[in-house]
């Protein structure tokens, strides 16, 4: 069974083969699906480091917009105002959410259940109010445009007005997250995540300062969903404070839940599907967000592991 | 890896298990039906000349609807005006369009279909700032001519201007420059300025109070989130010398601080004076009758009776080609207000990119440039496409200057105009100089 | 400066008192069935519109006020009977259910009533001075309609045999069954007083606000707020913190520019939160 199989030893060359189909893309297919391939990347991005959190540790956030939009201006405004290259702005988008997220973690990480739920949301409102009223910094919800210069590698420029350089960069700053987290959720320390999730009682009288563990994951989540913000504003050369608003982090939460929390992979084709499915809807039908919402409810109801989870029960 | 002896039933593809050779071969299936699905489709046609296609994104769903519905309806008809007459340099034009959701990121990627995907030649509309914004690195990238529907941020030809975009209508400052004279002279010259917090209101705030204070008057600033709902709060901050109270809101809050200045009595002791952009789309009895009074600035009179004589007849046919009754109404259902001092836009924009093509010889993407150039030196004379009257191109800043009106309110609900702001005086010094970058 | 301060505590007192039918909607809902409903502001929204529809039909805003809020009710019974009962019992995954059905239900409103704020007229207009301002005579009268809705859910909640019901199987759900009270059903009928509360402050608010699909959304991190910080579950707590909240920002507006009212408003609440979980008033 290859979703097994994707654990085990076969990993490598499955995903190698994915690779290898995803490289191949910009030989037979438009600039337009090589844009739309981009940005499903990003929100596959923004997705999976919210499944760290709440797939595999338990921690329902609402705010984790607050780290993409940060990770946004994390490359928007250093770039623009203070002439940084773009390899520094995606350093620091990921570096500033990740200083924030142990900010913001140090505190939620004390309450379970709603209260998290709810800290969050109120983190990322302040954050988004921030960002609203502090226009000349952030340019408000009109937001920023900037000119992303050249990518320099020390052996290579990377013109980042070019889609097609633009698509593999974020390909292989994806693909190197995906793997990086699979990584963590495989090795000891995400077993510790698990457990967390699973009982967090039980995981405290082993011995675990869960609470440390929380905030790991949280940083870690917080970092990636900065750097996810980071390349989507790179792919814009545009950041919002719009970008801020608690809602945005909705779209994680509908990617992993319909996709199968808990999975990584759940996460990545939650986005792709979702994804697609609005971009052919949205000839048809205006209020895309009517069908997300009636999808979202529907998996929740029919099939609560998601789509990577359904596969994998219905193997027995 | 995993071996598979003999085919596969169809019930084991389909049933109960999904083995990897079906997962990577559905991928790559799916990856070819994406490939082929983006292949241009170009039917070759000896002889028969390719339509020009013109891309159009709008406020549609959300909050901005009224401007959406009104601004497509008008280049639609638009657009079958010009396909009656011939065309664009005798080549069919069609109009492709999206929603933007009021959103800038979604707006980002509708543009970007329509520049890659749909392959448009030029593209329009919007009146939200923040997606023009988040479209003009597109316009520049793919150096596509973009020109604005309505959105009012002065720097979007000013501080943040890019080569590939046009205005043809107003923006705050041009606003400011047309209406505070008039504010000052007639209804007072200690002002209080309530508008949402953020960049629209900043800037409305900003030039009018500065001309304001320029002339030896008051102007208090007032914010208010853009979502607020119940403005007591912020009506009740209002100085108590102030004699014009001008107020910038969109959607719901700007009925609601319509509304509660006078549930509060402040109509007795002070003006009210706003730019159309807060209530154009409303009839004026959703505003409510104690609107009596009120002073609009506006960009085309709501009622053809109060449209300047020599227009009249540009005007009368105007309205009949997009569907709106004399009073600003939709000719089929009579509860939806046009949005008259925006939407003139989407009519006169497609004769100007007509003017433009037969004028730079533009055939195709590679006289983008050539294009621009002659866009942005357009003078336009009142006629039946420009009913608003002349219109002039400034090349500097790619902005267009059109007379003004002052509105008000009568007991009727109906808008009299009460004065007309030519577009000579209304200038202002060029704050870019875009002439180089094309 | 008293005429700043007099219209600040009456419309912050007010206020308080249309976020407290909120809030209570979503403590009921919360306390007792232990379950998070993101479409809470949804529901305000759909009182608030239904009740344009009836004004649109009858011209009548008393009507309104009777039948926009039970025909949210049978909403509120749908959405229980239908979608949530099968996950009542897991508090994450309604949270998220209940985030998709807020989706679905802004984007319907969207679709069918349209995107443009629409507007209710005053049905008491008039207004009374108040030192040299004047202030609508209307929302006094709200304030009013509110108490008496909470002086009718009080007498439900302690003078009948439902309202019985429900305190018992809030103390103790085994005893209940035990007792033979068919706690299923006070289940539903507690989702749908819920949704009752949320969409008769939608109807109380829209002749101030204007109707419009979005007016939930940030009402619905509001009512959330106050009812944590009041404490789940305590039902007066929800109360007394909508209005102190509501004063705090109102008369916190006079001297500070509303954001930083919002932002430390905000940043109170996580002190709350921090320091006392339970909420002020909880136990």
């Amino acid at each position: 069974m290859l979703l097994d199989r994707w654990k085990g030893g076969a990993f490598p060359l499955a995903f190698g083969l994915l690779m290898a189909v995803l490289a191949a893309v910009p030989f037979f297919a438009g600039l337009f699906y090589q844009t739309f391939l981009t940005e499903i990347l990003v929100w596959a991005l923004f997705a999976i480091s919210f499944d760290l959190i709440f797939g595999y540790t338990g921690l329902l956030s609402f705010g984790q917009a607050l780290f993409f939009g940060l990770g946004g201006y994390a490359v928007a405004i250093p770039v623009l105002k203070l002439g940084l290259g773009t390899g520094a702005g995606l350093l620091l988008s990921v570096a500033v959410p990740a200083v924030f997220a142990a900010f913001v973690g140090f505190f939620s990480v004390r309450l379970t259940g709603i209260h998290f739920v709810i800290i969050t949301i109120i983190f990322a409102l302040i954050g988004s109010t921030v960002g609203e009223t502090w226009t000349s910094l952030t340019g408000g919800a009109d937001g920023l445009v900037f000119m992303a210069p050249p990518l320099d590698l020390g052996v290579a420029k990377l013109d980042l007005m070019d889609i097609r350089i633009t698509y593999y960069l974020v390909l292989a700053v994806v693909a190197l997250s995906f793997l990086f987290l699979r990584r963590m959720v495989r090795s000891p320390l995400g077993k510790v995540f698990v457990a967390i999730r699973e009982n967090e009682e039980r995981a405290r009288l082993i011995g675990y300062d869960v609470r440390r563990y929380k905030l790991l994951a949280f940083v870690i989540a917080g970092g990636l969903s900065g750097l996810a913000g980071g390349l989507y504003s790179l792919s814009l050369k545009y950041a919002s404070a719009t970008f801020l608003h608690w809602s945005v982090s909705g779209h994680a939460v509908v990617y992993t839940i319909v996709g199968g929390a808990g999975t990584l992979l759940g996460p990545v084709i939650g986005a792709g599907l979702i994804m697609s499915l609005e971009h052919y809807l949205v000839k048809l039908l205006q209020a895309t967000d009517l069908v997300v919402g009636a999808v979202l409810v529907s998996t929740l109801l029919l099939a609560p592991r998601g789509i990577v989870g359904f596969l994998r029960g219905r193997r027995k | 890896m995993k071996e598979r002896k003999g085919k596969k039933s169809v019930r084991e593809v389909m049933g109960t298990e999904i083995s990897r050779r079906d997962f990577l071969r559905t991928t790559a299936v799916g990856a070819a039906g994406l490939a082929v699905g983006s292949l241009p489709f170009t039917p070759f046609t000896y002889g028969a000349s390719m339509p020009i296609r013109i891309g159009m994104i709008q406020e549609n769903t959300v909050g901005a609807t009224a401007y959406g519905y009104w601004l497509t309806k008008a280049a639609k008809a638009a657009l079958a005006k010009l396909n009656a007459d011939g065309g664009i340099a005798g080549r069919k034009v069609e109009l492709i369009d999206y929603d933007t959701k009021v959103n800038p990121a979604w707006a980002s990627s509708m543009f970007k279909k329509l520049i890659l995907e749909d392959k448009v030649d030029f593209t329009m509309g919007s009146v939200h700032s923040g997606v023009q914004m988040a479209v003009f690195p597109l316009a520049e990238q793919y150096k596509i001519p973009y020109i604005g529907g309505g959105a009012m941020a002065a720097g979007l030809t000013g501080k943040d201007a890019i080569a590939y975009y046009s205005r043809i209508h107003t923006h705050a400052r041009m606003q400011a420059a047309a209406g505070w004279k008039w504010g000052f002279d007639n209804l007072g010259k200690n002002w209080t300025f309530l508008v949402a917090d953020y960049a629209w209101g900043h800037s409305l705030a900003e030039e009018f109070g500065s001309r304001i204070k320029a002339a030896g008057g008051k102007a208090q600033t007032i914010l208010a989130p853009q979502n607020t709902g119940d403005f007591v709060p912020f009506l009740q901050k209002v100085d108590p010398e102030t004699k014009v109270l001008f107020t910038a809101f969109l959607g719901a809050p700007a009925l609601g601080v319509m509304r509660q200045t006078v549930e509060l009595g402040l109509h007795k002791r002070l003006q009210r004076y706003t730019v159309i952009c807060c209530t154009d789309g409303v009839g004026q009895e959703t505003v409510g009758k104690e609107s009596a009074g009120a002073h609009y600035l506006s960009y085309y009179p709501r009622h053809a009776s109060q449209v300047p004589k020599e227009l009249q007849a540009y005007d009368k046919a105007y309205r009949k080609a997009v569907g709106m009754t004399d009073d600003a109404k939709d000719a089929s259902d009579p509860k939806n207000t046009a949005t008259v001092s925006h939407m003139w836009t989407m009519w006169t924009t497609p004769y100007m990119i007509k003017q433009a093509v037969e004028q730079s010889g533009w055939k195709d993407s590679k006289k983008n440039a050539d294009f621009m150039k002659a866009f942005n030196t357009l003078k336009v004379k009142a006629g039946p496409w420009a009913p608003q009257g002349d219109l002039v191109m400034r090349e500097n800043d790619h902005q267009g200057f059109h007379d003004h009106y002052l509105e008000e309110v009568q007991p009727d609900l109906s808008l009299k105009v009460i004065a007309r702001v030519p577009k000579e005086k209304l200038m202002y010094d060029a704050p870019v100089d875009l002439r180089s970058k094309l | 400066m008293a005429s700043n301060l007099a219209v600040a505590v009456l419309n912050g007192i007010v206020w308080g008192l249309i976020m407290a039918l909120i809030a209570l909607g979503l403590n009921l809902i919360f306390g007792l069935l232990h379950i998070i409903n993101m479409a809470h502001g949804a529901l305000y929204m759909l009182g608030a519109v239904f009740s344009w529809y009836v004004i649109e039909l009858t011209g009548n805003y008393w009507l309104a006020l009777f039948v926009a809020p039970l025909a949210v009710g049978l909403i509120g019974l749908a959405l229980e009977r239908g979608l949530l009962r099968t996950i009542e019992d897991q508090p994450l995954v309604t949270i998220i259910c209940t985030f998709g059905i807020m989706l679905v239900l802004q984007q319907l409103v969207l679709t069918y009533f349209g995107g443009t704020a629409r507007r209710i007229a005053l049905p008491i207009p008039g207004r009374f001075p108040l030192f040299d301002l004047q202030y609508p005579l209307m929302r006094i009268v709200i304030a009013a309609i509110s108490v008496a809705v909470m002086g009718g859910l009080w007498f439900f909640l302690n003078r009948t045999r439902y309202g019985l019901w429900v305190r018992a199987v809030v103390q103790d759900r085994e005893m209940a069954v035990a007792l033979g009270i068919p706690v299923h059903k006070v289940y539903m009928w507690t989702f749908v007083l819920g949704s009752v509360l949320a969409a008769f402050s939608g109807v109380l608010a829209a002749p101030i606000v204007s109707v419009d699909f979005m007016m939930g959304r940030e009402i619905l991190i509001m009512a959330f707020i106050i009812v944590i910080v009041g404490g789940m579950g305590n039902l007066w707590g929800s109360v007394v913190t909508a209005v102190v909240i509501s004063l705090i920002h109102g008369v916190g507006s006079i001297f500070v520019v509303p954001s930083t009212a919002t932002v430390f408003s905000l940043g109170f609440m996580i002190l709350v939160l921090l320091v006392r979980p339970q909420g002020l008033f909880g136990e």
